[in-house]
């Protein structure tokens, strides 16, 4: 219920300020080359699953993420704690 | 209510005769292996039913058939055994016959049983003995195995009681009694244990509610968010979207051993050179090449991410 209506407040403020915005849509060419730029890239990451297990893949790469930028992930992870008072660190 | 009598045996040396083969109820009894052949396996179970008839003539008269009895039986018994060169057990499984119906004492030493339609003037107890004997385990050949078990059954007692009508108003009162505590009793546990239950269950519930929203909800507004900035914002959106599709395509795609490589046609002058073909990676009738492959790419995988670890920890550590 609390997230919820967090979360349905933020679409409400999201439409609010967009309300005067309307940007026209991307020009066609540029969504052909970019579509087109994307199924090269897909089928790169399919002639890498043949050497690659792209699960285990999907498995190790938010833990590469995580350790690469340990000192990032540190720094937001005590952020969210020092929100919460009850857990008492400063 | 009233008593018939009591029978007992009370000397403790008092046993019911009885005849069983190779046995002397009184003293007990030695069954004995003329084993000194050979063979030193054997395994012998011996299966003795024993009764006595006790007449009720002498205490009480016949059982009327057209009144109710409860009939309670106690005794005690003592079993020994005692041999050499064999691993025993013994399991005595006491009954009540009344009228040709048997009762089953089960392990237990005491028994009541209601006895309804009956006209006899005797019960019958009886015992069905089985006695077990295994080759003990320092038994070899030539020894001579002995197995003794006495069994002796001491403080037997009976006691009839006539339960019918309106003639054992106690013994009815205390039956109706004891059923209706026993539906207050059930009543109160499912009442208390439903109290908490559903309270409990509730309160979880709520605070389950209170924090996260239904399962559909975060799926929808997802949707709606990426709706609304798709139609606000137009070109600006579109290098958003066009990542969060890749990225979810990246997710979804999993290894294939029939991957291929498309390879156009080759034209010249609008004249076919050669004609386009998908040629496969990992060629037919070399699949099972490819869990090997993958054993080789998660060692380096793993290996890299130790080796990651190891440096962030150093770094770690030397600041």
């Amino acid at each position: 219920m609390i997230l919820q209506t967090l979360l349905e407040g933020f679409y409400d403020l999201i439409g609010l300020i967009l309300q005067g915005f309307s940007i026209p849509q991307m020009p066609a060419w540029v969504t052909t080359t970019l579509g087109d730029l994307k199924t090269y890239l897909l089928s790169g990451y399919s002639i890498l699953g043949c050497f690659v297990n792209l699960n285990h893949l999907k498995l190790f790469l938010p833990v590469v993420i995580v350790l690469a930028n340990f000192e990032r992930t540190w720094s937001l992870i005590m952020f969210i704690l020092r929100k919460i008072p009850f857990v008492g660190i400063e | 209510m009233f008593s018939i009598g009591t029978f007992t045996i009370s000397n403790a040396e008092t046993v019911f005769p009885y005849t069983l083969p190779a046995w002397d109820w009184a003293n007990g009894g030695i069954l004995s292996f003329d084993n000194s052949g050979d063979s030193p396996d054997f395994n012998q179970q011996f299966v003795y039913t024993y009764n006595r008839m006790i007449a009720l003539t002498d205490t009480y008269g016949n059982l009327d058939g057209t009144k109710n009895y409860r009939i309670l039986v106690n005794f005690n018994p003592t079993t020994t055994i005692s041999g050499t060169n064999t691993n025993s057990s013994c399991k005595v499984e006491y009954q009540l016959i009344v009228g040709g119906k048997v009762y089953n004492f089960g392990n237990s030493t005491w028994l009541y049983c209601d006895v309804s339609g009956v006209n006899t003037d005797y019960i019958i107890f009886q015992g069905v003995v089985t006695d077990t004997v295994l080759p003990a385990y320092s038994y070899t050949s030539g020894t001579r195995p002995t197995y003794s078990r006495t069994l002796r059954i001491t403080d037997f007692s009976y006691n009839i009681i006539e339960t019918e009508g309106i003639s054992n108003p106690d013994l009815n009162q205390v039956n109706s009694s004891i059923e209706d505590g026993n539906e207050i009793a059930e009543d109160t546990n499912e009442a208390v244990t439903g109290f908490f239950d559903g309270f409990f269950g509730d309160l979880f519930d709520t605070i389950y509610g209170l924090f996260i929203p239904e399962d559909d909800f975060f799926t929808d507004y997802f949707n709606d968010l990426k709706t609304l900035f798709n139609n606000k914002l137009g070109a600006l959106w579109y290098p958003a979207q066009w990542l969060i599709d890749f990225i979810g395509q990246i997710y979804n795609t999993s290894s294939s051993v029939t991957t291929t490589i498309p390879f156009p046609d080759i034209e010249w002058d609008g004249v076919t050179i050669l004609d386009g073909s998908n040629v496969r990676i990992i060629p037919e009738g070399f699949e099972d090449f490819q869990p090997r492959i993958f054993f080789v790419t998660d060692i380096i995988m793993i290996s890299a991410i130790f080796m990651l670890l190891q440096q962030k920890i150093k770094e770690v550590l030397e600041h």
